[in-house]
């Protein structure tokens, strides 16, 4: 056998073992499009519009503005700034809804709807086609809270300035606070930390990721390569200026 | 054993085909050419420049301080000495062909005193950007490119740096920080290395081209783009004139 036959069977071991085990996780897939273009014509296109770009009847009404799935970009995400989500975090997104805004929590839908309206979801835009979303965050094992944590969390609040946009008192009044826009010109305001219930997730996970991977599309940045997951922590749920993050059981 | 066997055959026969024709089946662009011709651009900006304005800085403290004495202008319209029109884009539009490799020289884009240095970036595609925050307050850096992926990091820490890399070319975005709206930054990605950015006389030159024909534009982030033809011969320096109207 020569080296080069030798070498072109390595290369084809790998390359065929890879294809064998690359299917992403059990988890992580889309459902049918074919189904999820029903659901998505009876549950979304009021808002998101039949051809996914955020012009549906209602869009005109509602504060934020529906999602333009023709871009590719989403807020709420494990995976890093700029990344596609996975399927499970836009499954999330639609089982919980995002608090504060128009976007309804559709738990009463099958997972097996919700991930097939995810599939056809994914036919607006190309980026599903030619980028991968990445490995998403993992999230460090939640610490106790405690009165130095509290103390340390502020601490880390200044050190990461988060003041400048939602303010010393964490009610989203910073001194950047009035002009920041989003992708698409549109005003956004800092959230109010200090309302209790946040817009992406009700336990300290949810925050948690916000606060690593960022919003796209918005102001919000990750903050994951200025942190270690210790501080990040502290920061997120023990911080006196983010009270009341406690975690809500919805019940199918 | 026999699904072993299976597995084994299988995975081998049919990847076998796909590393031949990656090695062999498939034809590579051809690397692109360089030369001895140079074109030395320059770009002015006729009738009259519009005033300098002052930007705002009071929002943030560690702005304001930092530009207490200086007072910081806005750059969207940079003009030097006889209409030299500073930070715009040229480069070969058309008439270059193949493949250039990347330099993995990081291209520098600096928070510096609340403002972007330098203003305006060409690099290629795949070369690192490497942002650095040299200031003491919180900046989020946010490009918004539509072909590239985009990301938006938070830079809180003085000296902080972060590498980043657009894979592919693409024409000049933007690039903003939330928490200072004043700070504004423009980058273009290229699959070749001709092209460059006006200096303080309004001038660049594009050194290493081959002999040929092409078309040049120039860019700028409030007159836009003009587009000329100009063909060159090897070893011949060529010169021309972006004159874009205030």
């Amino acid at each position: 056998m020569s080296p080069e036959l030798i070498k072109h069977v390595a290369m084809a071991w790998v390359l065929g073992t890879a294809m064998c085990i690359a299917p992403a996780a059990a988890d992580d897939r889309a459902g049918d499009s074919r189904r999820g273009a029903e659901v998505y014509r009876r549950y979304c296109t009021t808002c998101h519009g039949e051809r996914g770009d955020g012009t549906g009847e209602f869009a005109a009404y509602t504060t934020p503005k529906p999602r333009d799935f023709r871009e590719g970009t989403f807020k709420w995400r494990s995976t890093a700034s700029g990344s596609l989500p996975l399927v499970s975090d836009l499954e999330r997104t639609i089982r919980d809804g995002v608090y504060w805004t128009a976007m309804p929590s559709f738990y009463p839908l099958r997972e097996r709807a919700r991930r097939d309206v995810i599939a056809y979801i994914q036919t607006f835009s190309p980026r599903w086609k030619s980028d991968a979303p990445g490995a998403p965050l993992q999230i460090a094992h939640e610490p106790a809270h405690t009165p130095e944590s509290v103390t340390k969390g502020r601490a880390v609040y200044e050190k990461q300035n988060c003041a400048q946009c939602h303010g010393d008192r964490g009610t989203g009044e910073g001194p950047a606070a009035k002009t920041p826009t989003d992708d698409w010109g549109n005003t956004i305001l800092p959230f109010d930390l200090t309302k209790g219930h946040m817009k992406g997730g009700t336990s300290g996970a949810d925050l948690y990721r916000v606060f690593m991977t960022g919003l796209n599309g918005t102001p919000m940045p990750s903050f994951v390569e200025s942190i270690a997951p210790d501080e990040a922590w502290i920061s997120c749920t023990t911080s006196r200026v983010c009270p009341a993050v406690k975690p809500v059981r919805l019940k199918r | 054993m026999k699904r072993l066997i299976l597995f084994v055959s299988t995975t081998t026969t049919v990847a076998l085909v796909t590393s031949f024709s990656v090695s062999r089946g498939l034809s590579y662009p051809a690397q692109g050419a360089t030369g001895t011709a140079r074109i030395i651009v320059k770009v002015i900006l006729s009738g009259t420049a519009p005033a300098p304005t002052k930007v705002q800085t009071s929002a943030d403290p560690y702005c304001a301080k930092a530009h207490q004495t200086d007072p910081l202008l806005s750059q969207t319209v940079q003009v030097g000495a006889d209409g030299a029109l500073i930070d715009a884009l040229v480069f070969v539009k058309d008439g270059v062909s193949g493949t250039y490799p990347a330099p993995q020289t990081p291209v520098t884009l600096d928070q510096k005193g609340c403002v972007y240095l330098p203003h305006v970036i060409g690099m290629m595609a795949g070369q690192p950007l490497q942002i650095v925050n040299s200031d003491s307050t919180l900046h989020n850096i946010h490009p918004m490119p539509v072909v590239n992926a985009g990301f938006n990091i938070g830079m809180p820490i003085q000296g902080m740096k972060q590498n980043r890399v657009f894979a592919k070319p693409e024409a000049a975005f933007h690039v903003k920080c939330d928490v200072h709206p004043w700070m504004s930054a423009y980058i273009a990605t290229f699959a070749h290395p001709f092209f460059g950015v006006s200096n303080g006389k309004g001038t660049e030159e594009l050194a290493n081209l081959p002999a040929g024909t092409f078309q040049l534009q120039a860019w700028d982030e409030k007159y836009g783009v003009q587009v000329q033809s100009v063909s060159v011969a090897a070893a011949e320096t060529k010169s021309i004139t972006f004159t874009f109207k205030g």
